[in-house]
């Protein structure tokens, strides 16, 4: 397989500037409702705050990959004063926590930049954002050609299958899908 | 909620909030989205910086008091210091300000950034937004340093930072003319700053003279008798008002203070200039965009309203544009109320965001309710109503309509009775402020009706 040039996109969490409206969060829900911008609940986005006033945390993190199994990190980070867990900046759907998780069926949430038809010119947090806590930005990188980024159905039924086992969720499968 | 002894009731909910009809409903977000970073990029010129923008007056983020600090009456309401604010006071409360402000924040989903975090050293952490910055800097003869850190104490223990101050400046006038004695006070310090502190703490544990005290300065006044009454300069219908002070009474704000049934200015006030812009061009630039009044004819009141001369203060705006006035500025607040919307971004602000007549399309939109402008302005007139009743219910009379007595030095007893007379009469209510039978039924609520009849607060002949 050969390399290809293929545009990443990503946001930049400014922390310094978040002032907590979480208004990403309930954007993020709304955008991604079915019907869309049917319904909000900032338990079902894809974007959340950190946050905690009197310590002055306010950390917006966005969700990443889903894991089956959490990680070892249990370290604390202190910055400019303020002690952060290690857990605070990861982006992972994981067990060890309830972060990005569909709260009905605990299926895991990923960021998918709000992919549209047409293409949004950027993700509904950052364009919710007045304080400029997010930034958008697209680069371009060169990955493996078949290095393609999992769906949402995908990841869903990878979840299941690590909860339930293959055999449970083909068998729920046959037995949901027949007329 | 007063009589239940209720302040709020906090409801967390974790399940989805629908939106009944979304495309459109989103339409209307991004509109409004845009308008308030528009608004923001352009402050109202001519007005005091704290009302330029939008949201609360902006208090954490700015640092120019001089409005305020000139303006408001310091200590128990009585003195105003109009040339307080210099360059020196500027530059340390700038850096006082600056080095205690955490951050700006927000409330949820909201881009404004009404309040701010404030860390002192030493002690803990908390939120503060608004006037309450300076409140009890004022009440104390103080400055902006004792503000922040008595406003910690206070917050911590729940207290507010409106009538607690005040209350507290009305003891010490007490125990400077005699009637209260440094035997109610036993344990003070005698520092200023100091004292304060002590009289919070004593009002917290509701201990010997802050028994008293804890339930603010009407009935503190009344407990303490001995001439405490007179003192008692600064409340109406038994509530403290913000302490101010001014010459020529002013029609708009007369009727305000004196029929606002939310109890406080900030409440009913937003809409319409506090005062007339100097020149007719500047008012001319002000209604070019203004679109969120109700009716084209609020445009010409402005235009028309001078700071002297024919068409100033207490005779223009005249009777008719002041009820005018009054009721749009009223109804937009208590819209709010019921929709569960910040003022910040409606009611309170000049040219917010949200108004009369987009108010109809959100609801449509987010509820499937159709509802248009005559039918809003309605359910508002419906929940004022209302809450009339149950005040009159309780025993609120036109006697109880008035500002407080020393509001203005200049007063106009004629004018203010044909003020209320035709308020009154375009509220619905008779010259008692009792709403009649008839408008009742045009509002179809007869049974308000029937229950301040069988009350016997009013009869066939209305009361």
């Amino acid at each position: 397989m050969g390399k290809v040039k293929k545009k990443v996109k990503g946001i930049t969490i400014v922390a310094d500037k978040c002032n907590g409206c979480r208004a990403c969060e309930l954007i993020c829900s709304s955008f991604h409702a079915s019907p869309r911008y049917s319904s909000s609940n900032p338990a079902r986005s894809r974007i959340r705050v950190v946050r905690e006033p009197l310590r002055d945390i306010y950390l917006p993190v966005y969700a990443g990959e889903y894991t089956a199994a959490e990680c070892t990190g249990r370290d604390k980070y202190i910055i400019d004063g303020k002690e952060y867990a290690e857990c605070d900046f990861c982006r992972a759907s994981c067990p060890s926590r309830n972060l990005f998780k569909e709260p009905d069926s605990g299926l895991p949430l990923k960021c998918d930049m709000c992919e549209d038809e047409p293409a949004l010119s950027q993700p509904k947090c950052v364009e919710w954002c007045l304080n400029e806590a997010l930034i958008y930005e697209v680069r371009e990188e060169e990955v493996e050609e078949a290095d393609v980024r999992p769906g949402d159905v995908e990841i869903g039924v990878e979840s299941l299958i690590d909860k339930y086992g293959l055999r449970q969720v083909l068998d729920t499968i046959a037995r949901v899908s027949k007329p | 909620m007063g009589d239940k002894g209720l302040k709020a009731i906090a409801v967390r909910g974790t399940r989805d909030v629908n939106v009944a009809r979304p495309a459109e409903f989103m339409n209307l977000c991004t509109d409004v989205l845009k308008y308030i970073k528009d608004r923001e990029d352009k402050p109202i010129p001519g007005v005091m910086p704290i009302l330029a923008g939008l949201g609360s007056p902006q208090e954490m983020k700015l640092v120019d008091e001089e409005w305020h600090t000139a303006n408001f009456m310091w200590g128990n309401s009585r003195t105003r210091r109009k040339d307080f604010w210099t360059k020196e006071i500027e530059e340390k409360w700038r850096q006082t300000q600056e080095n205690v402000r955490t951050r700006l924040i927000s409330c949820y989903n909201c881009p404004m950034k009404c309040g701010a975090t404030i860390s002192i050293p030493g002690i803990a952490t908390y939120m503060m937004k608004c006037f309450s910055k300076l409140t009890y800097t004022m009440a104390a003869y103080s400055d902006l340093d004792f503000g922040f850190k008595i406003a910690q104490r206070a917050t911590e223990y729940g207290v507010d930072g409106f009538s607690a101050p005040q209350v507290m400046a009305f003891a010490l006038e007490l125990l400077e003319a005699g009637i209260l004695t440094d035997g109610d006070m036993q344990g003070m310090p005698a520092d200023n700053e100091g004292r304060f502190f002590w009289l919070l703490d004593r009002i917290v544990r509701r201990e010997g003279i802050g028994d008293v005290l804890a339930d603010g300065t009407y009935w503190a006044a009344r407990r303490i008798g001995k001439g405490a009454e007179a003192y008692d300069h600064n409340t109406i219908k038994k509530h403290e008002q913000l302490p101010l002070k001014l010459g020529m009474l002013n029609p708009v704000y007369f009727l305000m203070y004196a029929t606002g049934e939310k109890i406080n200015i900030t409440q009913i006030e937003g809409q319409f200039p506090q005062a007339p812009f100097p020149t007719r061009e500047e008012r001319e630039e002000f209604v070019k965009d203004w679109i969120q009044v109700p009716d084209e004819k609020f445009k010409q009141y402005l235009l028309d309203w001078e700071p002297r001369g024919e068409h100033s203060n207490p005779y223009y705006p005249t009777v008719e544009a002041s009820c005018n006035i009054v009721d749009w500025q009223e109804k937009m607040h208590y819209i709010d109320d019921a929709l569960g919307m910040c003022a910040g971004l409606s009611s309170f602000p000049l040219k917010p965001p949200y108004h009369i007549h987009n108010y109809p399309a959100f609801i449509s939109a987010a509820t499937g309710i159709d509802i248009d402008e005559p039918g809003l302005w309605q359910a508002a007139t419906r929940t004022r109503t209302l809450l009339r009743a149950i005040n009159v219910r309780l025993g609120l009379r036109r006697a109880d309509d008035k500002p407080p007595e020393n509001h203005w030095k200049k007063r106009f007893p004629e004018l203010e009775a044909k003020l209320l007379d035709e308020y009154y009469k375009l509220k619905g209510w008779d010259d008692q402020g009792i709403p009649t039978k008839a408008f009742l039924h045009e509002l179809d609520m007869d049974y308000v009706g029937q229950d301040l009849e069988q009350r016997g607060i009013i009869s066939d002949g209305q009361s």
